[in-house]
C-alpha cells in the first residue's frame, strides 16, 4: 500500500518536471517508478507508469523507448475490460507517429484512441486529448476542415473542471485550432482563441505551454501582416525549445514560414536545413531501426521539403557578405584579447571551424560561412568583468560567477539582421558552450537540439583553449590536446565531430610537415592556423 | 492446286477485283464469258487459299502494301556504340579536356568562380596583386586542360618560374606539372626540386602537392606501375578536393598518352562531376554563374525585401 502510494507521488513529480520541461531528468526517475510498480503488482499502477516513461521518452526524442512503453500498455489495456486503458496508450501512440512524422498513421491510432474512449463509461480528464491530437495531424496534411471540425468536438467534450488540471493539453488544443483557421484562411475566426491562448499561458507560464502559445500567436500574427513581431516571438520560442526536443520540430516549421512570409528566403533555407538534417532525419532514422515502427512513410514530409526547398531557391539572390561584418569582427579581436593576449582566438576558432565543416562534407562555401561566423563566437566577452576571467575555467553547471553568461551577451550582440551570417553567428555564440549531453550551458540543451554549427565551434573552441590555455590553465602540445579533446567526446562534444576534427588536424599537420607530439609550440599551431587560412585561389 | 504458281490471267484478274470491279465486269474487261470468269476465279480462290471475292481482295492488297514496302530496316545500333551520343570523356578524347569542359571549366582550379563567391563572401577588396597572381594561374589552368605543354616551357624559358615559386607556390606546381607532361624533364626537374626545397617557407606546397608531382615524374620518366597508382589514389581523395582536381586533370593526361582510353575518358567524366557539383553548390545559394543578369535580379530581390520590411 505504501509503496503504491510512493510509485503515485513519484509520477506526480514525474509530471511536474514534464511540464517544467525537464523530461530527460524526470525519465530515470519514472523508469523507477515502473520498476516499483511491477513489483507490487498494481495493473493500473504499471499501466500509469508505463504511460508516463513512454511520453517522457517520446518527449526527449526516443521514438523507439517511447512506443516500446506504449505497446506494452496497450497490450495491458486489450486484457481489461474499460477501453479507457487502450484508449490511452492509443493516444500516445498517435502522439509518437507523429513525432516521427507520419501524420497519417497518427491519425489511425487517434481514431482508435477516440472509438475507445467513446465507449469507455469512465468519463476521463483527457478525453479531449485525441480529438486536439488529430486535428494536429489534419493540420500537418493540410486537411483544415475536418482538422478544425476535430478541434471543436476536441472543444466541447472539454469539461470545465478539466481546463486547470489539463492546461497545457488546453492550450495545445487552442493552438491547434489557431493553426487549423489561419491556413484555412479564417484568420478572423482565430482571434478569440488567441485570447484565450494569452490568458492561459499567463496562468501557468511553464516552457511547454510558453512554446505553444508563441507558435499559435506568430502564425495569428503573420496571417495579419504583422511579421517582424512574429519572428522575434519564435526567436525566443526557439531558444526555449532547444531544451526540449520534442518541441523543436514544431518551433523550426514555424520559423521557415514565418521567414519565407517575412521575405528572407536565405534564413528559411538555413532553418529548413536544421528541420530537415538534424532534427527530422534523426527522428526518423531512429524509428525506422524499430521494427514496430518500419511502417513509418517519411515520403510525404520530405517531398513537401524538397519542394519548399526548391520554391525558397528560386527567390534567393547571389550571396553577399552581410553590412558593418568588419565592425563586429574588430569587436570580437577586442573581446578576445580578454582571453588571449594575441586576440586572434576568434580567426583560430573560425580557421578550424571551416576546416572541421569542410571535413563534415559541408559544401565549401556554406563552410566558409560557418568559419566566418563562428570568428565572433566570443563577441559577448566583452560584457564580462576581468575579475571572473582571471579565475580557472569550471564547467557550466557547477558555474556561479558568470563566465558563461557571455553566450547571451555574445547572442545579444548579434541581434537580429536580415543575412543568414548574422543568424548563424547568433546561434554560434549562443550554443558553443551547450554540452553534448545536456550539463553545460544553456541548461538542458544538448545533442542534435544544439545547432550544427555551435556544435562544430565548440569543438574547435575547446581545441584551441586547450593548446593555448585560458585562464590560468597552461597549453599542451597539440598531440596531447587531441587527446584531451578525445576524452571529452560524449560529454561535453558530438563524439562524431571530435573523431572528424582530430583527422583534419593530423592531416594538415602531416601536410605542412608539422609534428604535433612537440611540446606546447604556439608557434607551430599558428603556422597550421595560416595553412588553414591561406588563400591559394581556393576557399 | 493450292499454292500453284499465279498466272498472268490471275494477276490480272486479282487487280480488277482490287479496283472493286464485279464479276461481270471483270468478264467483259477480259473478253470471257462470265460462266467461265466465274471458274477462273474460284481457281484463283483455290490457288492463294482465300474462300471467296473478299477475302481475294483482302490476300491481294496485302501483297502489294508488302511489294511496295521499303525493305525492312535492320535492327538499330545503338548511338553509343556508333560513337554519336558523346560523354564529356569521349569529347575530351577527340578534342581536349578545355573544349569538352567548355565554360564549365571555369568553375574549377585555382582562383575559379568558386574563389571569386568565396573572396565577395569574406568582404575587404582584392589587391591589383592578386587580380595578376589571378590570370596567370587561370593561365595555366586553361593550359593544362587543353594540354598546352609548349606554354608551359615557353613560361620557363621566359624566367617565369622563379616568381612563380616565391610568390605562388601552387601556381608553380601547375607549371611543373606542364613541363613533366609535355616530356620537358630537365626544366621540370629544376621546378620539382626548386618547390621541394621551398616546401617549408610559409607559403610552400603541400606535401601532398609535392608527392603529387614526384609521382607524375616517375610515371612519366620510367613508368612506374605503383607510381600511377599513387596518381591514381589521389585523383579519388575526395577529402582533399584541390589537389584532386590537379591530379584528375594529369591522370586524364597520363592516360590518354598511354593509349588507355577508358582511364582517360573516366578521368574526365570525374572532373565534370566535380564541375556539376560547384554548380549546384553556387546555384543553391542563390549565385547564377553564367547568367549576366545575375547580379541585377539579385538586387532586385534585395529591394523587395526592404520594401517588405517597411511596409510590415
Amino acid at each position: 500500500m505504501e509503496a503504491a502510494h510512493n510509485v503515485e507521488e513519484t509520477l506526480v513529480r514525474c509530471r511536474a518536471l514534464y511540464l517544467d520541461g525537464k523530461s530527460s531528468e524526470a525519465l530515470p526517475i519514472a523508469r523507477g517508478a515502473l520498476a516499483k510498480a511491477r513489483e507490487s503488482g498494481d495493473a493500473m499502477l504499471v499501466h500509469r507508469a508505463l504511460n508516463a516513461c513512454g511520453i517522457l521518452s517520446a518527449d526527449t526524442f526516443d521514438v523507439v523507448g517511447a512506443m516500446d512503453f506504449h505497446l506494452e500498455s496497450l497490450r495491458m489495456g486489450a486484457r481489461e475490460t474499460d477501453p479507457l486503458w487502450a484508449g490511452r496508450a492509443w493516444n500516445n501512440i498517435g502522439i509518437v507517429f507523429a513525432l516521427a512524422g507520419s501524420p497519417g498513421m497518427a491519425l489511425r491510432a487517434y481514431v482508435n484512441s477516440i472509438e475507445a474512449f467513446e465507449a469507455s463509461p469512465t468519463q476521463f480528464s483527457t478525453r479531449f486529448s485525441p480529438y486536439s491530437n488529430s486535428a494536429n495531424a489534419h493540420f500537418a496534411i493540410s486537411q483544415y476542415e475536418e482538422g478544425i471540425r476535430a478541434a471543436r468536438r476536441a472543444l466541447e467534450v472539454l469539461r470545465p473542471e478539466d481546463v486547470v488540471p489539463e492546461i497545457s493539453g488546453v492550450v495545445l488544443l487552442r493552438r491547434n485550432l489557431v493553426n487549423l483557421l489561419v491556413a484555412a484562411g479564417r484568420a478572423g475566426e482565430a482571434a478569440e482563441h488567441v485570447e484565450e491562448l494569452i490568458k492561459l499561458e499567463a496562468r501557468a507560464s511553464t516552457p511547454r505551454n510558453v512554446i505553444a502559445a508563441s507558435i499559435a500567436r506568430a502564425t495569428y500574427e503573420l496571417a495579419m501582416g504583422r511579421s517582424e513581431i512574429a519572428l522575434t516571438r519564435l526567436e525566443r520560442a526557439l531558444d526555449m525549445a532547444r531544451g526540449m526536443p520534442a518541441a523543436l520540430r514544431d518551433t523550426l516549421t514555424a520559423i521557415v514560414h514565418a521567414e519565407e512570409i517575412a521575405g528572407s528566403p536565405e534564413r528559411a533555407l538555413a532553418r529548413l536545413d536544421e528541420l530537415s538534417r538534424h532534427v527530422y532525419r534523426t527522428a526518423i532514422d531512429k524509428a525506422r531501426r524499430s521494427v514496430e515502427l518500419s511502417q513509418v512513410e517519411a515520403g510525404l514530409s520530405e517531398h513537401a521539403q524538397a519542394q519548399a526547398q526548391a520554391r525558397l531557391r528560386a527567390r534567393l539572390g547571389p550571396p553577399e557578405a552581410p553590412a558593418g561584418w568588419d565592425a563586429l569582427r574588430n569587436l570580437a579581436v577586442s573581446a578576445a584579447l580578454k582571453l588571449d593576449s594575441t586576440g586572434w582566438h576568434g580567426i583560430r576558432v573560425g580557421a578550424l571551424t571551416k576546416a572541421l565543416a569542410v571535413a563534415c562534407g559541408e559544401p565549401p562555401l556554406k563552410a566558409l560561412e560557418i568559419g566566418l561566423a563562428a570568428e565572433l563566437h566570443d563577441v559577448g566577452m566583452l560584457s564580462i568583468p576581468d575579475a571572473i576571467l582571471a579565475r580557472p575555467a569550471v564547467p557550466p553547471n557547477c558555474e556561479i560567477n558568470g563566465y558563461y553568461l557571455h553566450t547571451d551577451a555574445g547572442a545579444d550582440i548579434l541581434r537580429d539582421d536580415g543575412h543568414p551570417r548574422f543568424l548563424m553567428a547568433r546561434e554560434i555564440a549562443k550554443y558553443h558552450h551547450a554540452w553534448w549531453d545536456g550539463s553545460g550551458y544553456p541548461p538542458r540543451v544538448g545533442g542534435q537540439s544544439i545547432p550544427l554549427a555551435a556544435r562544430m565551434c565548440a569543438v574547435a573552441d575547446t581545441y584551441d583553449e586547450l593548446v593555448c590555455g585560458f585562464r590560468a590553465a597552461k597549453g599542451m602540445s597539440m598531440g596531447k590536446a587531441l587527446q584531451a579533446l578525445k576524452k571529452k567526446a560524449g560529454n561535453q562534444l558530438d563524439p562524431e565531430l571530435v573523431h572528424r576534427f582530430t583527422t583534419v588536424v593530423m592531416r594538415e599537420a602531416h601536410d605542412r610537415g608539422i609534428d604535433p607530439s612537440l611540446g606546447p609550440s604556439l608557434e607551430a599551431f599558428q603556422q597550421l592556423i595560416d595553412q588553414l587560412q591561406q588563400d591559394r585561389g581556393y576557399i | 492446286m493450292r499454292g500453284a504458281p499465279l498466272s498472268e490471267r490471275d494477276l490480272r484478274m486479282l487487280e480488277l477485283l482490287g479496283k472493286g470491279d464485279s464479276s461481270k465486269a471483270i468478264a467483259k474487261k477480259l473478253g470471257y464469258r462470265p460462266g467461265t470468269t466465274r471458274v477462273y476465279l474460284h481457281d484463283l480462290y483455290r490457288k492463294i487459299g482465300v474462300p471467296n471475292k473478299t477475302s481475294a481482295v483482302i490476300w491481294y492488297f496485302d501483297r502489294i502494301k508488302a511489294k511496295n514496302a521499303p525493305p525492312p530496316e535492320p535492327d538499330p545500333v545503338p548511338a553509343a556504340e556508333l560513337g554519336l551520343e558523346e560523354s564529356v570523356g569521349d569529347l575530351a578524347m577527340r578534342t581536349d579536356l578545355f573544349t569538352a569542359m567548355g565554360a564549365m571549366s571555369t568553375l574549377l582550379g585555382a582562383y575559379g568562380r568558386m574563389w571569386q563567391v568565396a573572396a565577395r563572401l569574406k568582404g575587404g577588396k582584392i589587391d591589383k596583386a592578386t587580380i595578376e597572381r589571378r590570370t596567370k594561374s587561370r593561365q595555366l589552368w586553361e593550359a593544362l586542360l587543353k594540354g598546352d605543354f609548349a606554354y608551359g616551357k615557353k613560361l620557363f624559358d621566359a624566367g617565369g618560374a622563379g616568381e612563380l615559386i616565391f610568390d605562388s607556390p601552387p601556381d608553380g606546381a601547375l607549371l611543373a606539372l606542364l613541363l613533366l607532361l609535355g616530356g620537358y624533364s630537365n626544366a621540370a626537374d629544376r621546378m620539382v626540386t626548386e618547390l621541394g626545397r621551398k616546401r617549408r617557407a610559409p607559403n610552400g606546397i603541400a606535401v601532398r602537392d609535392h608527392d603529387l608531382l614526384i609521382a607524375v615524374r616517375s610515371v612519366v620518366n620510367r613508368n612506374e606501375r605503383e607510381a600511377f597508382a599513387r596518381v591514381n589514389r589521389f585523383a579519388n581523395d575526395t577529402a582533399m578536393p584541390q589537389s584532386r582536381l590537379v591530379a584528375l586533370v594529369a591522370l586524364h593526361h597520363l592516360c590518354k598518352a598511354d593509349g588507355d582510353r577508358k582511364g582517360a575518358t573516366r578521368a574526365a567524366d570525374a572532373l565534370w562531376a566535380e564541375a556539376e557539383a560547384s554548380l549546384q553548390q553556387l546555384r543553391a545559394m542563390g549565385e547564377r554563374p553564367f547568367q549576366r543578369s545575375a547580379a541585377s535580379a539579385g538586387t532586385k530581390a534585395g529591394g523587395r525585401r526592404k520594401a517588405q520590411a517597411a511596409t510590415a
